[in-house]
């Protein structure tokens, strides 16, 4: 590494279960997020900051005005602009010596492989369940580890799922046709601190799979409000229909 | 019997007090009770149950004294 990469991890070098040992694995690991909104540009930004050498970015969707409250890292001159390539250019900013690739498009199971097939670990920054049961079923059949992040008005949620050996998504929540009467953010708002919380949550978690491959099996809850947290074991579900 | 219950998070803006204790009937199971609190039946699913520290099945029926923390999970990002 160079002396340029020491100045720049400096203080994350110091801190010993990362040390230089796993700075160099967090410069070699791939990483994709799958929506660049609230938790996705959260979850970007601490993987750029942090030195994750190559990050995939995917998100179909423009920059609101209404965005600007809680997706931190867009500003009103990204208003109209691709979530996913604004992201892009802004962490591009922040270090511009990790490789990002952005792309515009809605995750199926037919690009699952094109756009994350080669990522070491996924992270969830999607707005639904409908798009969280793709990764799921997509991250399972590829076996590739993955971190579900949801947040709604002043509560939120973050599991490490992987393939194979913890509970995943659909062990613990039925599928849903629709999220038309589930709690979101459009139907029941979003304070943005929730959003940073569950982020750093989920992006700590990602981070130590990346250092040390530590496995945490453990659901992870906090409401923001009343400062409540909560983190209990799931075990897998034997009729589960996407991990059994 | 009673047990005691915890509703976390977004749950708790319901017309329940954030903690309180419940009378209930012998034998009633976790699902039972959840279905007398009057949610929206298409989020009964989703509420996961910490029975005593430990996640419980919907299915596990409810002891005197049994502490329980109830939590929605939520959908946004």
């Amino acid at each position: 590494m160079s002396e340029h990469i020491f100045e720049r991890y400096q203080k994350q070098l110091l801190f010993k279960p990362i040390g230089l040992k796993g700075q160099q694995r967090l410069n070699k690991s791939r990483v994709g997020i799958l929506g660049v909104g609230a938790l996705g540009s959260n979850l970007a930004s601490i993987c750029a900051r942090s030195g994750v050498g190559d990050l995939i970015l995917v998100d179909s969707d423009q920059v609101e005005l209404s965005n600007l409250q809680r997706q931190m890292l867009f500003d009103e001159s990204d208003i109209g602009c691709s979530k996913a390539i604004s992201a892009a250019d802004k962490l591009s900013r922040i270090n511009s010596e990790i490789n990002i690739e952005a792309f515009c498009e809605r995750l199926d199971a037919r690009n699952f492989k094109d756009l994350f097939g080669n990522c070491d670990l996924l992270l969830d920054g999607t707005d639904n369940f409908a798009s969280r049961f793709i990764l799921n079923q997509q991250a399972i059949e590829h076996a590739i580890p993955w971190v579900h992040s949801a947040v709604t008005a002043s509560s939120g949620q973050s599991m490490f799922i992987m393939p194979g050996k913890t509970a995943c998504l659909r062990c613990l929540i039925p599928e849903v046709d629709t999220d038309s009467d589930f709690p979101t953010v459009h139907n029941s708002g979003i304070i943005t601190p929730i959003v940073t919380i569950i982020a750093s949550i989920s992006a700590a978690t990602a981070l130590r799979y990346l250092v040390e491959k530590h496995i945490d099996d453990n659901l992870k809850y906090y409401d923001a409000w009343d400062h409540r947290f909560s983190s209990f074991a799931v075990n897998r579900n034997d009729s589960c229909p996407h991990c059994r | 019997m009673k047990i005691n219950v915890e509703f976390v998070g977004a749950i708790s803006c319901g017309p329940h007090q954030k903690k309180q204790d419940f009378e209930i009937k012998e034998k009633t199971s976790v699902r039972d009770f959840l279905e007398t609190l009057h949610f929206d039946k298409a989020h009964l699913d989703f509420i996961q149950v910490v029975k005593n520290g430990k996640r419980c099945a919907h299915s596990d029926n409810l002891k005197a004294g049994d502490r329980l923390e109830l939590m929605l999970m939520v959908g946004g990002g």
